[in-house]
């Protein structure tokens, strides 16, 4: 039987913990299998053996971005509903994580949520309202965020096996080269208005500017070592504090 | 360096590759060695829409990739070579394609049969033997999911199995 | 130095944001109020201060703008760490740098505590899904799905609870201490730190030709900014 309204919704609002159980072992698995079961409660009804066979098959280790991962949901059980052979449904499954991680991780969280809280630095250093910075932070991201969830659950169904095609050419792929541009822009500006920010008075406009072109310049040739560093003087820093104050 | 890493990982073509280790490298293309993959020409249309315009893939049987991976190490951009299992790679490194190169080890997940290594690395006691094999084989092997991520290396790997294993 | 006034009240309000925040991170429903900014300016208010929590959430999300939850990569857990940054910092009554730097610094390693605590959780998580039997009747899959994300809640509202005292005593004492040659050295390291981590930060964007352009462009805006500004 074909999911109904109201099967669709419940599934679509589990999406929201597809992470929930996250583990080592099936990592978003048992997330997945409890956003699919109101579709295939529906798809299987009256049949219990081919429902935990299902069920079964889902639990199966499973990754991809938590926000295209209604996709997962749907697709799946949109391959469950037309009957598809198990193998195909295994294979299809494994296919899919490639670009759900890939295409998610690409455009939420290296391009997405770096741009709105890039953005709300931003603002909180033009307006000096923290309220408004975080509201809004939490209204772009999430429109986009939401929109995403929604635009993936529905896509899914629609088009099952052939969601290849959705992701390898989605509605996003012009915007996202623009917004990493702009995104190197707001962080070199965002390292400098927040250094402005917090620095003593005492330290001198060009110590700052300084300092920071120093540091941004061994940053960007060295990041790995310059995580490192940045959270060795972090840590640090309050020890020294306290040795020179004392 | 053309072929900057040969890495094993399940999920072949995922976030933490296409992401985590091609933007951080500059990856221009992959070559995903799986003769299952090779020829099934839906199952690549879904593993190339995990890639950013512009970056190209190569899907080749064992085979194929013995006879065309030193012709694409010959590209002027940097490439990243992906088997799912240890036994392709394994196969790359009897040729003699590993000589002086990295391999990676990326993510094996937990099935029946296997025990675990680190949490995003799981093997059988057949994939210990073809790692151990891959140590002679390649300049080195190591594990490590992200780039930015400790390194593990091989020595290291066993010793955790065989503490596990009075 | 005021006292430091932390009443059970304040403190349960605490505990209970930590463990919403906790539990956005990752399994539910992931709307990014667990972000610094966001945790740090909920900590910074909750003290009666939410532009001095704003200010230590967005230190400490440049600093951590590297560490990009892919795949199943360890990373630090902001929630509970932005929110007692911000907080600690609010109920020291200032942004000076002594207690600034304290607060990110504790930030800083709650994060990374809560990393483990992360770990642990997604361990026992592991032991939750194990075996067979789940999907039927599939009820218990649900259950445990369910008592996976209430432990997760609880976890970091421990966090929450065991951090709170001490990371406000600690930022409340650096502000006690008084320091000239202190505040420009404290303060020149933790701008080389954070320049640092703007590097970091590009390590997760693309590597074009034109990207220090691109990067030294914004900080030549934000120099305008600052200089006409004034």
């Amino acid at each position: 039987m074909k999911p109904t309204r109201s099967d669709q919704v419940a599934s679509f609002l589990r999406c929201f913990a597809v992470q929930g159980s996250w583990n080592y072992r099936s990592l978003v698995a048992g997330g997945l299998a409890n956003a699919m079961l109101p579709l295939l409660r529906r798809v299987y009804a009256g049949d219990p053996v081919r429902l935990r066979a299902a069920v079964e098959r889902h639990l199966e280790p499973f990754n991809g971005h938590p926000y295209l991962c209604p996709m997962a949901v749907t697709a799946l059980a949109r391959l469950e509903h037309d009957g598809e052979s198990p193998e195909r449904i295994d294979r299809f499954r494994s296919a899919l994580r490639a670009p759900l991680g890939a295409v998610g991780d690409e455009l939420v969280w290296a391009t997405w949520r770096p741009f709105c809280l890039l953005l709300s630095i931003t603002l909180f250093w033009l307006w000096g309202r923290p309220w408004v910075a975080v509201g809004v932070f939490l209204l772009a991201y999430n429109l986009g965020h939401i929109w995403l969830r929604a635009w993936s659950f529905r896509r899914g169904w629609t088009e099952g096996l052939g969601v290849g095609k959705d992701l390898g050419d989605p509605p996003w792929a012009r915007v996202v080269p623009w917004i990493t541009s702009l995104n190197l822009l707001l962080i070199g500006s965002a390292v400098v208005l927040v250094s402005w920010l917090v620095a003593p008075d005492t330290l001198g406009r060009w110590g700052v500017a300084l300092a920071l072109a120093a540091a941004a310049l061994l940053g960007y040739a060295r990041p790995a070592l310059g995580e490192r560093l940045a959270a060795g003087l972090v840590l640090a820093a309050p020890v020294l504090l306290v040795l020179l104050g004392a | 360096m053309p072929i900057a890493v040969y890495r094993i990982d399940e999920r072949l073509l995922h976030g933490q590759v296409v992401v985590g280790w091609g933007r951080r490298f500059g990856i221009g293309f992959y070559v995903v060695v799986d003769d299952r993959i090779a020829e099934t020409a839906w199952e690549r249309d879904l593993y190339e829409s995990a890639l950013p315009a512009g970056v190209e893939s190569f899907f080749l049987t064992v085979e194929d990739a013995i006879g065309q991976l030193p012709e694409l190490e010959g590209r002027g951009d940097i490439g990243m070579a992906l088997t799912a299992g240890t036994a392709e790679m394994r196969r790359l490194g009897e040729v003699g394609l590993l000589l002086g190169q990295e391999v990676n080890l990326g993510g094996l997940h937990a099935t029946e049969g296997r025990e675990r290594l680190l949490d995003y690395l799981f093997a059988s006691s057949d994939e210990l033997q073809d790692i151990r094999a891959l140590g002679d084989l390649a300049g080195s092997v190591s594990a490590r999911d992200l780039p930015g991520s400790p390194r593990v290396g091989l020595r290291r790997l066993l010793k955790t199995v065989e503490r596990a294993r009075p | 130095m005021s006292e430091l006034d932390l009443s059970l009240g304040l403190l349960a309000a605490l505990v209970a944001c930590g463990a919403a925040l906790g539990l956005d991170a990752a399994s539910w429903p992931q709307v990014m109020i667990s972000r610094p900014i966001v945790a740090a300016t909920f900590g910074g208010a909750l003290l009666g201060d939410a532009a001095s929590g704003f200010l230590v959430g967005a230190v400490l999300e440049l600093l951590g703008l590297g560490h990009t939850p892919y795949g199943a990569a360890v990373y630090p857990e902001t929630g509970p760490a932005g929110l007692l940054a911000g907080a600690g910092l609010a109920a020291s009554g200032g942004t000076d740098i002594g207690p600034l730097l304290v607060a990110v610094a504790s930030g800083w390693a709650i994060g990374w505590i809560g990393a483990i605590s992360v770990r642990m959780q997604r361990r026992l998580n592991e032991r939750l899904l194990a075996g067979g039997g789940l999907a039927a009747p599939a009820k218990r899959l649900e259950r445990r799905h369910r008592l996976a994300m209430v432990l997760d809640a609880l976890r970091a509202g421990t966090l929450t609870a065991a951090f709170a005292l001490p990371v406000m005593l600690l930022v409340k004492l650096a502000d006690g201490v008084s320091m000239i040659e202190g505040v420009v050295a404290a303060s020149a390291l933790l701008l080389v730190g954070m320049g640092l981590a703007g590097g970091v930060g590009v390590g997760v964007m693309r590597r074009r030709a034109t990207d220090p352009l691109l990067l030294l462009a914004g900080g030549a805006i934000a120099l305008a900014m600052i200089v006409t500004g004034q």
